[in-house]
């Protein structure tokens, strides 16, 4: 139930994001302790959102452009007096300095440590309790039911089903959209709750059996494979597509950084993170009746396809990550990669399959239901988690490619190239511990309270400016000009921009949040808005009213 | 005093058989961990309260709190998938009807195998032969609140089953009298018999072959339903409130049922340190029965959608029936 400060700001026709900040965690203390501050710097704003997050830790932590922790001694040392800090280690530490630089994993003492910070880190069940949660959500993914009068966000495999469309991450075969539901749900029952958790962070970071454009290099990283005979291999990314999980966040850390890592690039580019289009180009049967604002394909239009939810949080609908786990995971696996006698220098495509199977990696990977019991619960194909080396038999790993010095670029990958990416990923889930988006919503949500992002006329001039530079720099053939020194000045310039906007904080001017629908009697309060959201629509009731 | 009997035989342990469970029913695979998890629980319910049938220590599964809960957010998870799969198997039955006489013939015997005997959604798929001819935007615009309700009350029962494994293995169960222990088993065997109502009303398909009619058979599981709330014991729970509050001497030793060769059978339900915990469980089988019986009348509710239901039928899913 939210508080009489919550009650009223929800309350108002329009919500700014200033007023989501700062004003709406409740009085619970274990939240108000725990809920982040709002990062205010923000930087290379066209970059991957991890280096994006990144950049306002103070610059801490640097990528390069293959999303590699640099390794420059400069960017070393940042980096180590940030790590440093935040485990409150006063003078030096040589093993973490050296997982830092060499990627080799931390010993069970230093793991300790990094875990129990994390652990301090993380959002509980308690702190979430009755507190308001938020996401931006594309009004693709939403659909308003008449008869109750609310608004749904669809799960992913529902999404699939309403827009069948080829996905690029499925592999191309004849399998009934059942067998593939099933087997997917199969596996789920096959591996822990921490692996989901890290296929949803990570999805195809983890491996994707996608080709490569090199003929030598591979996106393979983790395959799941069941040990039944003839039982087709699932990599991470193929089994996000039906997972029922979306990413949520608290107030404070959704209004100061979730929400400009999301949208902003959305609004400008004309393409959100994963490069689908932001505006869907309406089919025939859906041609709207009324002109968009500004046409089409223009900033306001754009902005307006976004919504954010509010919800309240609760246990049943709503999952927690922890952090502590996962990062023990990657460390776990870094050791049984780099441990068992094999040497830094060792190729890759030389070495032995691996099963993930060791004592320590059974008890984070594969669920442990029922250890009493002789058979697993559900009867479900125990499943195993492979390193499939050998059988690819590619000399270039595409995710440690990044690690890979100028002198070695053509040559084999070695165990060495893979800790430093397993270290990166470790470093990601650091990171992103301090935007808190370790909450994840399962399946079909009722929306509470919906918001629709709207553009301020007044400051529509400046971002159409910069949707003008944006075009410019990408010019006519995409590969050659972005590339080019004069195209990326100018992606300079947009990110310069949004940086100052959000600094300053007049941000609020330029976007506002109008109340579409929610609350206890669920009451439209934009009839407009409402009707944009498509609409379930039956037809038996369509063909009831054409009687009528 | 009786001479003593020699221990009968335990009867050997049977397997959970989903297969067998099923009969002529096409599975959804995703309520498949949720039937599992339920068998388990009623196993571990009938060992513990002594049925002769379950006395093999392998009907006990042995769980712990975290890890039920455990199983709860993987099955939960699954039942997502409900109307997905729901939606894609008919799609595919729908694909699969043809005009044949001996289709025709199976088809009224097991008419939801067969969508061409539906009124409409994934009849028109049969009548066109095309895929889309009913989408799966146009099945939810027609089922998803059903759906909703569905998944939310087999979410809500899932969790009462965890309740009811809580009570018979964590709290002082074995302090049950043995009217109690046989109250517990009569309630738990009713329960069966209304789970496999549950089983026809998720699936909206029949089990056998004499629940061809199948709204007829979901109405009766309804009445089921209603029939054993008003049959609930409340004898049992009166009696154990009166043992509440009134504070009881501790047992004397010759009234002591377990110092007894013969057990002495009291008219309660339980001692009194468990008295709370018999009303919680009465409480839990009660609640059970209010969510199944709401499954069904959603499930009733999904069928008019595609089918003819007679009026008489419909006051049973009409919104201001309580």
């Amino acid at each position: 139930m939210p508080n009489s400060i919550q009650e009223d700001l929800l309350q108002h026709p329009v919500l700014h994001l200033s007023e989501l900040r700062e004003n709406f965690v409740g009085k619970n203390s274990a939240c108000s302790k725990r809920y982040k501050k709002a990062c205010r710097k923000w930087g290379d704003y066209f970059q991957s959102p991890v280096n994006k997050a990144a950049q306002t830790l103070e610059s801490a932590f640097n990528f390069n452009e293959a999303g590699a922790f640099m390794d420059g001694d400069t960017n070393f040392e940042t980096a180590k007096v940030a790590l440093l800090g935040w485990l409150e280690i006063k003078g030096g530490d040589d093993l973490i300095e050296e997982w830092l630089r060499t990627g080799r994993p931390l010993p069970t003492e230093k793991l300790d440590i990094i875990r129990r910070r994390l652990r301090y880190e993380t959002l509980t069940n308690d702190s979430l309790y009755d507190q308001p949660i938020c996401r931006l959500v594309h009004g693709d993914q939403l659909r308003r039911d008449l008869d109750y009068r609310v608004v749904y966000q669809v799960t992913p495999g529902q999404s699939k089903l309403l827009n069948p469309q080829p996905d690029s991450r499925e592999r191309p075969s004849a399998e009934l959209p059942t067998k593939k539901l099933n087997r997917s749900q199969k596996t789920y029952w096959g591996i822990s709750e921490t692996f989901q958790s890290l296929v949803a962070m990570f999805d195809s970071d983890l491996g994707t059996w996608r080709p490569s454009k090199d003929p030598n290099e591979t996106k393979e990283f983790i395959r799941v494979t069941s040990e039944k005979p003839g039982a087709a291999p699932l990599t991470p990314d193929e089994l996000n597509i039906y997972s029922p999980l979306r990413f949520w966040s608290p107030p404070p850390a959704f209004a100061g950084s979730v929400f400009h890592m999301l949208f902003w690039r959305a609004l400008i580019t004309g393409k959100d993170l994963f490069g689908r289009d932001v505006v869907k180009v309406p089919t025939e049967e859906e041609n709207p009746v009324k002109e968009p604002i500004g046409g089409l394909n223009s900033i306001a239009n754009r902005a307006r396809q976004y919504y954010v939810v509010i919800n309240w949080f609760n246990a049943a609908k709503f999952r927690l990550a922890a952090y502590d786990r996962l990062f023990e995971t990657l460390m776990a696996i870094a050791s049984f990669v780099g441990g068992n006698g094999r040497r830094p220098d060792s190729v890759l495509c030389e070495i032995k399959d691996l099963v993930l199977g060791d004592q320590t990696l059974t008890d984070l990977l594969y669920p442990n239901y029922i250890p009493h019991h002789s058979k697993k619960f559900g009867e479900f194909e125990p499943l195993n988690l492979k390193l499939p080396f050998k059988t690819v038999d590619k000399p270039i790993w595409e995710l440690a490619r990044g690690h890979h010095s100028e002198k070695e670029r053509d040559k084999p990958t070695q165990v060495s190239h893979l800790l430093k990416f397993l270290r990166d990923k470790a470093l990601e889930l650091i990171i992103w511990s301090k935007y808190q988006m370790e909450i994840r919503s399962v399946g079909l949500i009722p929306c509470q309270y919906l918001y629709r992002v709207e553009l301020n006329p007044d400051y529509a001039p400046v971002l159409q400016d910069l949707v003008q530079k944006y075009g410019d720099s990408m010019g006519g053939d995409v590969a050659d000009t972005a590339n080019s020194l004069e195209g990326s000045q100018q992606q300079l310039q947009i990110n310069d921009y949004i940086i100052k906007a959000i600094e300053k904080k007049n941000i609020n001017d330029w976007v506002i949040l109008n109340r579409v629908c929610g609350g206890t009697n669920r009451t439209v309060f934009d009839q407009e808005a409402w009707h944009d959201i498509k609409c379930l629509k039956s037809p038996r009731a369509a063909a009831a009213s054409s009687r009528i | 005093m009786r001479a003593a009997q020699a221990p009968a035989e335990i009867r050997p342990y049977k397997e959970i058989d989903l297969d067998e469970m099923f009969k002529d029913m096409e599975l959804l695979q995703c309520l498949r961990p949720m039937i599992w998890y339920y068998q388990c629980i009623n196993r571990s319910i009938r060992h513990l309260a002594g049925d002769k049938n379950f006395e093999h220590e392998k009907y006990l599964t042995k769980m712990s709190v975290d890890q039920v809960r455990d199983f709860r957010r993987y099955i939960n998870a699954d039942l997502e998938h409900l109307s997905m799969e729901f939606y894609l198997q008919r799609v595919q039955w729908a694909l699969e009807c043809n005009g044949e006489k001996k289709h025709l013939e199976e088809a009224v015997e097991n008419p939801s195998r067969h969508p061409c005997k539906m009124k409409g959604g994934f009849k028109e798929i049969v009548t066109l032969q095309k895929e889309d001819a009913y989408n799966y935007e146009q099945f939810i615009g027609d089922t998803l609140p059903i759906f909703v309700a569905i998944h939310n009350h087999l979410a809500s029962i899932n969790r009462a089953l965890g309740n009811l494994y809580y009570y018979v293995t964590e709290v002082p169960f074995s302090t049950f009298t043995p009217t109690g222990k046989t109250e517990i088993l009569h309630m738990t065997k009713e329960l069966e018999r209304l789970m496999n109502g549950l089983l026809v009303a998720t699936h909206l398909q029949r089990r056998y072959d004499w629940q061809s009619d199948l709204l007829n058979y979901l109405v009766s599981c309804s009445t089921d339903c209603f029939r054993f709330l008003d049959t609930f014991p409340h004898y049992y729970q009166n009696h154990r409130m009166r043992l509440v509050i009134f504070p009881i001497d501790e047992v004397p030793d010759k009234d002591n049922p377990y110092l007894k060769d013969e057990l002495h059978s009291f008219p309660l339900t339980c001692v009194p340190w468990s008295a709370g915990t018999y009303l919680d469980f009465l409480d839990t089988y009660q609640s059970i029965v209010h969510h199944l019986r709401a499954v069904i009348v959603w499930s009733i509710r999904l069928f008019s959608i595609w089918y003819f239901v007679p009026r008489r039928y419909l006051r049973l899913i009409a919104p201001t029936r309580h």
